[in-house]
């Protein structure tokens, strides 16, 4: 009677009313607080009248079903799912807490205070798990230049125009110039905390917001070259190898070596 | 001699204008119109008082004050002038002043309800209830067609504890009625209950419960209607219906403390100290309980206040564990009071370690399959940081609060308890830097912004504190700690008087103390508006309990506090020589060399020229409506004549409220010794010694008494000479 909720339910295969809150999920990040172990509300009764509001072509008895599938659920372990906020002054120390904690730089004042006052908004999340600070991702936007879009432009050899396609193409390169892309400065997660698809939510939500502004062309950042994890990561979202650059980190001894890759996500 | 009291007809009429210049509250108008009449009959005593009145209105009291004393002069029978000069002292809240007056104003005219109203609710609020008994009689007698003051009537026989007369009231007026007032719902409801009230209280409980059977469906307050049914019939003695009412009552509230330790009364359960069976009793219907409301607290917590050896470790494990995993901050605070009883603790300390060493190896508890968020590991370590806080076990609570940290740097709880684990060490210096990191973690959290405040106090930061706590005040008040004090903040004001007091500015630190004092005055005199308002709107038992509650108010542990702080120090300054101004201004320059010390005090004269100019300017500008502030530096407190005087009536008070305390007897005796009132010293003393006889402060106290008392012997009469030798003999071993 009381043993209850000693069994945890990660890993068990997806439900029905599991996908269902995944989608409510997407399009209301509040109901996640009552997912929270610490709110003592009545979310059933909430869940029900959200429910209906959302998908009406589902019957009212497959409704019930799915609330009183939760309710047997909530009474074992629910699942904590990391939340995204925006980062403001109240929160930015946290992030910085993160971040000295997961790197091996530290970033000085004005990086934090750049972020709360200079760069946009959107592209600035902490993630909090149970109501905690594990970690954040912060972006900002740069013009892109010619030598970024630079291919190989064909030099037209003389008396020869280039072809149809490679005319084409380099419209399309020369379109670039006028776009932005998106440079990720920082993206991390405490390491207690990883392996549970934080990241993932902290890298799905800059990509889509990325792919919902057109201005921006791709997304850019910088990783160390010995930081396999990191690397598998950013492969899996689509990232490629663009340029090798040495000596990146040259005024920090504690890295060896101070090699970087330049990795790259194209939007478009 | 023309009379000067009587006006002409056109000074009638701007006179009639001005009283209702009063009632709709525009006293710059009535100002005017008292002016223009007094252009022409300067001497009219009413005019005058009236004139008086709204110049205190206004803010400008002296003059009001002079005015109105004024009138009263030129025309004493006028029965205006004393009710203007009642209303005047009403506003300041000189409530016996204005009792005087009323009287004074009811000789001249008996009838006048407005002013036999006035007196009735400033009787209350003086707790005369004789007094208050004619009045309402008055009342009745005057417009005995108004339910208000048949209700007052009634009130006021209640108060009086003679609950027949006041059922008979009541009843009286109800059957006079020709016809149905109309009332609503709770109006008839409130009127029953009350009526039950009264019934109960004069221990007629069978009719009371029988008057609730039979208005039952008329009562809406459903709680209050359970409450009392089940209070009665537990007094009647009819413990099974009881315990009934109250598990229906436990279905409505299921983490009702009050309710569940009553059904256990009601089974014949000795709570405080239960034997075998009582335990096993206690525990079944625990059980019972807990398969309806599942969901309950307290009923997960029952057990393991009663239970004791295995079973009781079985069950912790369980609680423990289902809290751990559901990552609960308040989890050990839960149980603290468990910790009182030696075995449990250690039950509880070994368990929490055994579940520790579970998850540092293999990420899970024994026994499950899935691994545990990190989560749970983190508030694990939270869980034996705090026990070890708990037993002062310095270096462990900070070896479990360190691993906290590194595990998830972001979490702000575990920087208040490691600022906590230093402040239990007195360290109070670490403790305000860490608290002070905690803060800057969440900026929001107004919570943290207070404990921040609060260590920097006891820490001696005493600017720094206050710039802190300005991050939450209202942007627009003068400065900080006059919104805090207007919001009557009293933990801020007490622990800045403790700073100041640490640091020896003592006049700063009775300022403080003394402005929570005049705190609890002013929430004792709130009530005033209410003694009409509660009868109007039939809030009766509402009003009932607030009446209780005020005269009861000095013994919140606030007002104790600050009262054994302030008593403390006035008997500390009264041992020390009394420092001149001089000497005063010497100490503050001591340190430095003759031509720094000149300089500094030419720098302080300067700044005390300015201040004054300043002052004069804002004062100018201000509305004289704000309060100036006329003792900044705590002066005038620190220049009283006799600071023991002074201790008296906090004594008393402390004595009244908090008796039971050993603070209020060693203070009481040293007051009272040195103001030479040896046979309520000896009462203290006595006390003090009972409560407990090891005290260092009581031993110092007998010590003291006996030589003071030695050194006056003669100077007390006989009789009280003799009692007080016996019974110092049986003391002072």
């Amino acid at each position: 009677m009381l043993n209850d909720n000693s069994q945890p339910e990660i890993g068990k295969p997806i439900s029905y009313s599991k996908i269902l809150l995944k989608n409510l999920k997407k399009e209301n990040d509040n109901i996640n607080k009552q997912e929270n172990n610490n709110f003592n509300i009545n979310d059933n009764t909430d869940k029900l009248l959200k429910l209906n509001s959302f998908d009406s072509k589902t019957s009212l008895k497959s409704i019930i079903k799915e609330v009183s599938l939760e309710k047997t659920k909530s009474n074992e372990n629910k699942k904590i799912t990391p939340v995204l906020r925006s980062v403001n002054r109240n929160n930015i120390n946290d992030l910085r807490k993160v971040y000295i904690s997961t790197f091996p730089l530290t970033y000085n004042n004005e990086f934090y205070s750049d972020i709360i006052n200079i760069y946009p908004k959107g592209l600035s999340r902490v993630a909090t798990y149970h109501n905690i600070v594990v970690g954040g991702i912060c972006c900002r936007l740069e013009k892109k230049t010619l030598k970024d879009i630079k291919r190989e432009l064909p030099i037209p050899s003389v008396g020869h125009d280039l072809s149809f396609t490679q005319q084409i193409s380099q419209l399309n390169d020369l379109k670039l110039l006028n776009t932005y892309s998106c440079y990720i400065m920082a993206i991390a997660v405490l390491e207690l905390y990883q392996n549970l698809s934080i990241g993932s939510k902290l890298m799905s939500y800059i990509i889509k917001y990325c792919e919902n502004d057109k201005s921006i062309s791709s997304i850019n950042l910088h990783v160390h070259v010995k930081n396999e994890k990191a690397i598998k990561f950013y492969k899996k979202y689509g990232f490629y190898q663009k340029e090798y650059i040495k000596n990146y980190y040259f005024n920090n001894p504690n890295i060896i070596p101070p090699d970087v890759y330049y990795f790259q996500k194209d939007l478009y | 001699m023309a009379d000067i009291n009587k006006l002409q007809s056109k000074e009638n009429t701007l006179f009639k204008s001005a009283l209702r210049f009063y009632e709709i509250k525009q006293y710059k108008k009535g100002l005017k119109a008292t002016e223009q009449i007094l252009k022409k009959n300067p001497e009219h005593g009413e005019t005058l008082a009236l004139k008086g009145l709204f110049l205190c209105n206004l803010g400008r009291k002296e003059e009001g004050y002079a005015e109105v004393k004024h009138g009263i002069k030129n025309n004493i029978k006028s029965y205006i002038c004393w009710h203007v000069y009642g209303l005047v002292n009403r506003l300041d809240k000189n409530y016996e002043e204005a009792i005087k007056c009323y009287t004074q104003a009811l000789r001249i005219d008996k009838d006048n309800i407005q002013i036999v109203r006035d007196l009735a609710n400033l009787q209350i609020q003086m707790r005369n209830y004789e007094a208050l008994n004619e009045t309402e009689f008055q009342l009745v007698n005057l417009r005995p067609n108004l339910k208000q003051f048949w209700i007052g009537l009634a009130f006021s026989y209640y108060l009086l504890k003679k609950y027949d007369s006041a059922l008979k009231v009541l009843e009286a007026f109800e059957s006079s009625l020709k016809e149905k007032p109309v009332e609503t719902k709770y109006e008839v409801s409130e009127m029953l209950l009350f009526k039950n009230l009264i019934t109960e209280e004069s221990g007629d409980l069978e009719g009371a419960l029988k008057h609730l059977e039979q208005f039952e469906d008329k009562i809406v307050d459903k709680k209050s209607l359970l409450e009392s049914r089940a209070r009665i019939l537990v007094n009647l003695n009819r413990k099974e219906e009881a315990e009934k009412v109250y598990r229906e009552l436990f279905d409505r509230n299921s983490n009702c403390d009050s309710y569940l330790q009553n059904i256990f009364k009601c089974n014949n359960i000795n709570l405080e100290n239960p034997s075998d069976d009582d335990v096993k009793k206690i525990i079944e219907i625990n059980k019972g309980l807990l398969e309806k409301y599942p969901k309950s607290l307290i009923l997960r917590r029952t057990p393991l206040i009663y239970l004791k050896g295995e079973e009781f470790n079985t069950e912790m494990k369980d609680y423990l564990k289902t809290y751990f995993i559901k990552c609960v901050p308040s989890l050990f605070n839960s149980i603290k009071n468990i910790f009182n009883d030696a075995e449990k603790a250690k039950a509880i300390e070994s368990i929490a370690l055994e579940y520790y060493d579970q998850i540092v190896k293999n990420g899970k508890f024994d026994g499950d399959e899935n691994k545990q968020y990190p989560t749970t590991y983190l508030w694990i370590l939270i869980f034996l940081a705090k026990l070890y806080d708990h037993k002062r076990e310095a270096s462990k609570a900070l070896e479990y609060v360190n691993k906290a940290i590194d595990h998830t740097p972001t979490l702000v709880e575990s920087y208040m308890l490691k600022a906590r684990i230093y402040k239990h060490d007195n360290d109070l210096e670490t403790a305000m830097k860490i608290m002070n990191e905690a803060r800057e973690l969440d900026l929001q959290d107004r919570f943290v912004n207070s404990k921040c405040v609060k260590y920097m106090l006891r820490n001696g930061n005493i600017d720094e504190a206050e710039k802190t706590a300005g991050l939450f005040t209202k942007a627009d008040s003068p400065s900080p700690l006059a919104d805090l004090t207007e919001m009557q903040c009293i933990w801020y004001e007490y622990e800045k008087a403790m700073a100041y007091a640490k640091k020896g500015n003592n006049g700063l630190a009775l300022k403080l103390l003394h402005q929570i004092n005049t705190h609890f005055k002013d929430i004792y005199d709130d009530q005033f508006d209410f003694h009409v308002y509660c009868l109007r709107k039939s809030s009766f038992r509402a009003y009932i309990d607030l009446l209780t509650y005020e005269d009861k108010i000095k013994s919140h542990p606030y007002y104790f506090k600050a009262a054994v702080a302030l008593i403390r120090l006035y008997l500390k300054l009264n041992s020390q020589p009394r420092k001149t101004k001089e000497e005063l201004e010497n100490e503050k320059f001591a340190n430095l060399s003759p031509s720094e010390r000149k300089k500094a005090m030419r720098k302080a004269r300067k700044a005390q020229l300015k201040n004054a100019q300043a002052q004069a300017e804002q004062n100018q500008k201000n509305d004289t409506n704000k309060k100036v502030d006329d003792d900044p530096d705590g002066e005038k407190l620190l220049n009283a004549k006799d600071y023991v005087e002074e201790c008296i009536p906090f004594v008393k008070s402390l004595l009244e409220f908090a008796p039971t305390r050993i603070e209020t007897h060693i203070l009481a005796t040293q007051v009272y010794t040195l103001k030479k009132k040896y046979l309520l010293a000896l009462k203290s003393l006595k006390k003090s010694y009972a409560l407990d006889k090891n005290n260092a402060e009581v031993i110092n106290n007998i010590d003291q008494f006996v030589k003071n008392f030695n050194a006056d012997k003669d100077t007390v009469n006989a009789t009280s000479r003799k009692i007080i030798e016996e019974e110092i003999a049986k003391i002072a071993k």
